[in-house]
């Protein structure tokens, strides 16, 4: 299950009200441990609000030092950020997440109370997805375009960030819709290794303003146009 | 001692290197059509990419991220990538008009057309960008582009009426002879010339091609906040040459020569021969700029391997890019299109372009996650936050006041 | 929407719109006239740099750019059809006009390629002239 395949989608009470579309999600590292990250990521909350434009900018973020005038328009917008928990959610459907429960107007908090959160928090949204992905040696490795949730098999468990998910594969149904996924189904055909790419979170060192990996870029078979391009191209200009 | 002489250069290298084709051709026509009175638009634009550049400068040196990775980190994927295909088109455009203006200058010194020379200087700029190490690249032709300082050297020996110069650039307002719309059109023209978006892209990116840390925030400013002063008071230079020297005589400066007219009347054949090196080395230095910008940009999407610091081949799809533009851009200017009018399209397009490139900088360096500590100031926020309006206003005007006024005709 | 309106002003430059009266015409036939005059008087202040000031292939190129401007533009204005009597006669003011200052031109760019410098100093005069009834001409109708 992609992350980014919920962002935007609207989030509809038992009764039907729409209570905003999904902006970010909420992670906590304090899933099963996976490969050398440690404890994994996983699925804590859904946050929606209405509208959501400017939430990625993080101006509703306290430690954000300003300017002032952006932030008062921006926290005025954001007056009705609603934060629902994972586990009120009855189905997942094409266009829209339904919950379990009716919700009240004024609930801004939404079955918070019942997962005290037992490590770091991390904003899927604001702080993961879009970010740098740096290598052991300190070389790009592209873009953390999408990530993959996979439950763990543990019955009513939320699901957890398996993988990063790069390339084409994976930006293209974000960026350019039907359109994109009809690229990312034609990259895949043509690209060698399976796709989208993928590089699983076990692999992580640590995640900062980027995200910096144990290994280097060669090792995760996610080059494979840079080494196209250095192949056809640029090693045959003199003195690359 | 060894770095005052850094910071030295340093500014030097960001004096002689402000002045492109953009700002030649925006500030000497300003000044053929409505003499000093659009010189506080150049104040206002000079302040503005000071501002913005030293805040791109501070991110990208403590967190080691660059223009274009904050724009999709904080605008987002989809937005980001409307925005890359903008500022590349752009700066292609831009690459073109600086290889344009290279031919030009080489035409104006020897009187052989232009065209022939378009492949030779194209060659030329990308033979630099792959052979020549970054830092070499940056000093080397951005401090022979001092030169141009001959054009306010001009300007004195012409020995103009000081006072009638500085109270007509302390006016606002279009004169007699002019309307609004046209005066505003070339205030455009002029913030889009100063403020170009290449100029920030390129700027953070060079922060990280020079390995720039936390102490280097000292260097950054100092290039910022005395060398492009500078730069702009040439940039000044030039309007007040072609005020003394063009206006009077009601000389429009449409062509390469008639923008060099001050200097030779002012200096004759030295001044001449200073000015069209001084040119050559100041564009070629905006032409590797902006050719380099086009590869950090998409390559700062995408999240490739990115910058001369490394080999080519280390970074092949980013020098792929970077190829091909270069490649597209000489095409442009083969097809015969004046390149005073590619350079006047360029500028006046990066003006609408650019509040989405400064917009994530304004809100990312107050961010502590990229820059710790050294959050902006109240100041620097209130400036900056003002600028982000005022860039707002220029981008939603730009097109509608190029319609109205057929480009400024 | 702006790459539309990019294109749409690449081919505006093209477009020549008739005059559609006498003062519309008027107003080209000022234009025209201006546009000529700077081409007048650049070539006429490049024409008296000489030889101390000015580098020969300098002089050739500007003298050819002006040359061209000036042609193109008298090209341009001489194409529209004059709406009625009274444009005839601007017509018929502003035509030797422009005939004279485009023939000054190319022969100021002819010396400089010859550099022949006697006769760049006639024609320094010559444009002068020019540049003085085009001056007069503007006054009158602009």
């Amino acid at each position: 299950m992609r992350l980014a395949g919920f962002l935007g989608r609207s989030i509809v009470d038992r009764s039907g009200r729409e209570l905003g579309a999904i902006h970010d999600v909420r992670l906590v590292k304090d899933g099963p441990p996976i490969g050398s990250f440690g404890a994994s990521y996983r699925v804590h909350s859904l946050i929606a609000a209405s509208p959501s434009i400017g939430v990625r900018l993080g101006l509703h973020r306290e430690e954000l030092k300003g300017p002032w005038p952006l932030k008062a328009i921006f926290r005025r917008v954001h007056a009705g950020i609603v934060t629902v928990h994972w586990n009120r959610v009855w189905s997942i459907e094409e266009d829209l997440v339904r919950l379990r429960s009716v919700l009240r107007t004024d609930e801004r908090e939404v079955g918070l109370e019942d997962d005290p959160m037992g490590g770091t928090i991390m904003d899927a949204g604001l702080q993961l997805l879009d970010r740098q992905v740096v290598d052991v040696e300190g070389r790009m490795a592209g873009k953390v375009d999408d990530l993959d949730l996979e439950y763990s098999g543990e019955p009513g468990a939320p699901p957890r960030v398996a993988a990063i998910l790069l390339g084409p594969g994976a930006l293209a149904p974000r960026t350019a819709g039907r359109l994109g996924e009809w690229i990312a189904a034609v990259y895949g055909r043509v690209a060698e290794e399976p796709h989208p790419n993928a590089i699983s979170f076990g692999v992580v060192k640590r995640i900062d303003n980027h995200v910096e990996l144990m290994l280097p870029r060669d090792d995760l078979g996610i080059m494979g146009l840079e080494d196209w391009v250095r192949t056809h191209v640029i090693s045959k200009i003199p003195g690359s | 001692m060894k770095k005052f002489f850094e910071i030295f250069l340093g500014i030097l290298t960001a004096f002689g290197g402000f002045v492109d084709i953009g700002d030649l051709v925006a500030n000497a026509e300003t000044g053929a059509r409505f003499g000093m009175g659009l010189a506080w638009v150049v104040v206002i634009g000079v302040i503005g990419i000071v501002l913005y550049a030293e805040m791109s400068g501070r991110v990208a040196a403590i967190s080691g991220r660059p223009v274009f990775d904050v724009i999709r980190e904080r605008l987002g994927a989809r937005i980001a990538l409307i925005d890359l295909v903008a500022s590349l088109l752009i700066n292609v455009l831009t690459v073109a008009a600086e290889i344009g203006g290279l031919a030009l200058v080489i035409q104006l010194a020897t009187d052989l057309n232009y065209l022939l020379w378009v492949p030779l200087t194209a060659a030329a700029v990308w033979i630099v960008i792959w052979k020549v190490r970054f830092s070499v690249m940056e000093k080397v032709f951005g401090i022979t582009g001092l030169l141009l300082v001959v054009t306010a050297v001009a300007l004195w020996r012409l020995d103009p009426d000081w006072g009638r110069l500085l109270s007509d650039a302390a006016s606002v307002g279009p004169p007699a002879t002019e309307n609004w719309a046209t005066y505003l059109f070339f205030a455009v023209a002029l913030i889009g010339a100063a403020m170009t978006p290449y100029e920030v892209f390129f700027f953070s990116s060079g922060a990280v091609e020079e390995h720039w840390t936390r102490r280097d925030l000292m260097v950054n400013r100092a290039n910022v906040y005395l060398g492009f002063p500078l730069g702009g008071l040439l940039s000044l230079a030039i309007m007040a040459g072609a005020a003394v020297v063009l206006e009077p005589r009601g000389i429009d400066a449409d062509h390469l020569s008639q923008m060099a007219l001050p200097v030779a009347v002012g200096l004759g054949r030295i001044g001449l021969a200073i000015l069209y090196v001084g040119m050559f080395a100041a564009i070629f230095s905006a032409a590797l700029e902006t050719s380099l910008s086009a590869g950090y940009t998409v390559a700062q999407f995408y999240g490739w391997q990115w910058g001369k610091y490394v080999r080519p081949r280390e970074a092949s799809r980013f020098h792929l890019v970077v190829l091909l533009s270069i490649v597209v851009a000489v095409g442009l200017v083969l097809t015969t299109i004046d390149p005073i009018k590619l350079t006047e399209y360029s500028i006046v397009l990066s003006a609408a372009a650019l509040p989405l490139t400064y917009f994530p900088i304004l809100v990312v360096a107050n961010d502590p996650s990229y820059v710790g500590e050294s959050t902006n100031s109240r100041l620097t926020n209130a400036v900056g936050f003002v600028y982000l309006v005022l860039l707002l206003v220029v981008s939603i005007a730009t097109i509608p006041l190029m319609i109205w006024t057929r480009a400024g005709a | 929407m702006r790459v539309r309106a990019w294109l749409f002003l690449l081919l505006l430059p093209a477009c020549v719109a008739p005059a559609r009266s006498a003062s519309d015409y008027e107003h080209k036939a000022v234009d025209t006239a201006e546009a000529v005059l700077s081409s007048v008087q650049t070539g006429s202040l490049v024409a008296r740099l000489g030889p101390e000031q000015a580098l020969p292939p300098y002089l050739s190129v500007s003298l050819s750019d002006v040359e061209r401007a000036a042609a193109s533009a008298r090209a341009v204005f001489l194409s529209i059809q004059p709406p009625d009597a009274r444009s005839d006669e601007v017509r018929a003011e502003l035509s030797p006009l422009l005939d004279r200052s485009e023939a000054a031109l190319a022969d100021a760019r002819i010396a400089a390629r010859r550099q022949d410098f006697g006769a760049l100093t006639r024609s320094a005069d010559e444009l002068s002239s020019s540049a003085s009834s085009l001056e007069r001409f503007i006054d009158r109708f602009g």
